[in-house]
């Protein structure tokens, strides 16, 4: 007679133990059911494109409870991607004022981490965490969708029960800790090379070398330093060619710059495909709209524009008079 | 009847937590079902629970600031009593637990209506411009469908033979056929199940809100637990609209063996219906809804009515 009795009771304290640690299930209903808001700023559509992946049958983050809502009011997490300019600022902190708490922010993209390539803009307003406190930030230009999800798992991971009653989690402070050895690390080993070091904030760095440097420099950041290629921009101006050589830490959220000018009649440089294939193409294509020659690219045939231009014309190639003075 | 049973009836059996938890289930199966047309995975088993403890334990509960703050509060619950009231009428007939009363299908008829209208009247109270928009395209679809809910329940009540309580409706189909074995059943089937795509506000007719478009339309403002209560009242919703069509319809329930599996898969093959037409069909406009019930929907109706008229 006494086995049915203790059993039941044994069932009854195992529903109780679901139901009794309150702070346990509350965080673990927020944790599997984060519903989030899409807030693009001035973004250039690749990292909302990724975003939408996410959704998408392949990737599929309903599985994790993950949904797109409309309205900021029914938001667990802001993700905000592109450039945060003059007009995106306002509007970025009235959203987040109207967030309900506890609301976890995530910046997308290398634009939404630290301002990207746009740093420089004069209607560049900080990247996110200079407005509002980031939970997550997923750098990449643009992030795959497979980062996009580590990212918030990682997020969902963080969320303790501590930085539920705060309502927002602190910042994790490890970015921009590395900075200054990797800086000094390259002046030592590349001294003559190095022409200026321009630190713009606390985790973007422009470096102009000697264009003969360059392959050193950029298979000792690769291979060294643990850098990734992300990509290279062009520019013809009166100082000559000047190459962007964009590469990123990830890990310690840094971007650094490789700058070169190269001479206005002559533009040569050694290619940096054979160190990572990923500058292969944008090589091919600045060759193609500039003019510029790799040397030992294994390819530099037209990309885009064959038959529509003729040998020798580069579309992005100035004529400069004095009077541009 | 003493109160304590009336109290058990509404909040627990078959009332508020029945229905919530059923509902919630028939909300998970309709959004797994959802995934696998998308050849997605789908959510798991317990996600319409964290979504609503979530809403419900976690997040912050934001008033509007322009609009009556007291009157956004109180309709999410007026739409959880209507809706949990609708479905103790219905449930009681149907799981044979007590006959109900004369003219029941009248009265869940109107309490049918209560969770949309409390929507408005919350829409309108939250003072924002796009919850207003929302409002009046939902006022708007009721007007479409409501017509052509009465003219499926009336064509109901003239094949059971001038019964107007559901006991008297279900008892009438277990002795013959169930009213969808027959022309005129089917066609005020058809009708019927446009009528609930329109009541639970699901594509085709979720132009009240339209995420995409005014961003969740009459729910914009709602954060918190009255929003956790709206989720709530779609999930009760999403199971006695399928119940009443079953009780209509298909024969209700029943509960001797084998039975009980085909009451389970009666009410899925409802939810599934429901579903599919959510998956396969953009939204219309409004003017386009309205068209649709009042000529289309009430012709089909029309019909049907004709044809019992003739003894079809």
């Amino acid at each position: 007679m006494d086995e049915p009795d203790s059993c039941n009771c044994t069932d009854i304290d195992r529903i109780w133990l679901l139901i009794i640690p309150a702070v346990g299930f509350k965080d673990y209903c927020f944790k599997r059911s984060l519903w989030v808001f899409h807030f693009g700023g001035a973004s250039c559509n690749n990292c909302d494109i990724e975003i939408l992946d996410c959704l998408t049958p392949r990737h599929d983050l309903e599985r994790f409870g993950i949904l797109l809502v409309g309205s900021i009011r029914h938001a667990d997490v802001l993700l905000v991607n592109g450039v945060i300019n003059r007009h995106d600022k306002e509007r970025l902190l009235e959203i987040y004022r109207q967030a309900p708490r506890p609301i976890l922010v995530v910046a997308v993209g290398a634009c939404g981490c630290t301002g990207g390539m746009f740093t420089e803009s004069y209607t560049f307003e900080g990247p996110v965490d200079k407005l509002i406190p980031v939970d997550a930030y997923i750098p990449g230009c643009p992030p795959k969708p497979e980062a996009i999800i580590a990212g918030i798992i990682k997020l969902v991971n963080k969320n303790g029960k501590e930085e539920m009653k705060k309502g927002a989690i602190e910042i994790n402070p490890v970015i921009g800790q590395t900075r200054g050895p990797d800086i000094n690390i390259i002046r030592e080993k590349f001294g003559s090379g190095i022409l200026e070091v321009a630190v713009k904030n606390e985790r973007r760095i422009v470096i102009s070398i000697d264009s003969a440097l360059l392959p050193e420099i950029a298979e000792h950041l690769y291979r060294t330093e643990n850098y990734r290629f992300i990509i290279a921009s062009a520019l013809h101006t009166k100082r000559g060619f000047e190459i962007h050589y964009h590469f990123s830490k990830d890990t310690a959220g840094l971007i650094l710059n490789l700058h070169v000018i190269l001479d206005n009649n002559k533009p040569e440089i050694e290619s940096l495909s054979n160190i990572f294939n990923a500058s292969n193409w944008i090589e091919r294509e600045m060759h193609e709209l500039f003019g510029i020659n790799f040397l030992n690219h294994p390819n530099q045939e037209k990309l885009i524009s064959e038959g529509n231009w003729a040998e020798g014309i580069y579309p992005m190639k100035k004529t400069f008079t004095d009077t541009d003075e | 009847m003493n109160l304590a049973g009336t109290l058990f009836y509404f909040l627990v059996f078959p009332g508020l937590l029945f229905v919530a938890v059923a509902g919630a289930f028939l909300s998970w199966f309709d959004r797994k079902i959802t995934a696998r047309v998308q050849f997605r995975v789908g959510p798991p088993f317990l996600q319409p629970y964290f979504d609503f403890f979530k809403l419900l334990l976690v997040k912050e509960t934001i008033l509007p600031k322009h609009g009556s703050p007291m009157l956004f509060l109180l309709t999410p619950v007026f739409a959880v009593f209507g809706a949990t009231l609708a479905g103790v009428f219905i449930l009681l007939p149907l799981l044979n637990i007590e006959a109900g009363f004369k003219g029941d299908v009248l009265v869940i008829f109107y309490l049918l209506t209560i969770p949309s209208f409390s929507y408005i009247t919350g829409a309108l109270a939250s003072g924002n411009p796009l919850a207003a928009v929302g409002g009046s395209r939902e006022m708007k679809l009721i007007l479409g469908y409501e017509l052509t809910f009465l003219l499926v329940i009336a064509g109901i009540v003239m094949k059971s033979g001038q019964q107007i309580d559901l006991v008297e409706i279900i008892a009438n189909q277990k002795d013959g056929t169930p009213f969808i074995g027959s022309i005129s059943g089917i066609l005020l089937f058809i009708a019927a199940i446009f009528c609930i795509q329109g009541k639970l506000a699901l594509v085709p007719f979720d132009m009240p809100e339209a995420e995409s478009e005014i961003t969740e339309g009459i729910f914009i403002e709602y954060s918190g637990v009255p929003y956790a209560l709206i989720r709530l009242t779609k999930y009760i919703m999403l199971f006695i609209l399928p119940a009443f069509m079953v009780a209509l319809f298909m024969g209700g329930f029943s509960f001797d063996g084998i039975h009980i599996l085909w009451s389970v898969l009666k009410i899925l093959a409802v939810v599934l219906l429901i579903t599919l037409i959510r998956n396969t069909n953009p939204r219309i406009k409004i003017r386009q809804a309205i068209r649709f019930f009042a000529i289309w929907m009430n012709l089909i109706a029309v019909i049907a009515l004709i044809l019992i008229a003739f003894g079809y």
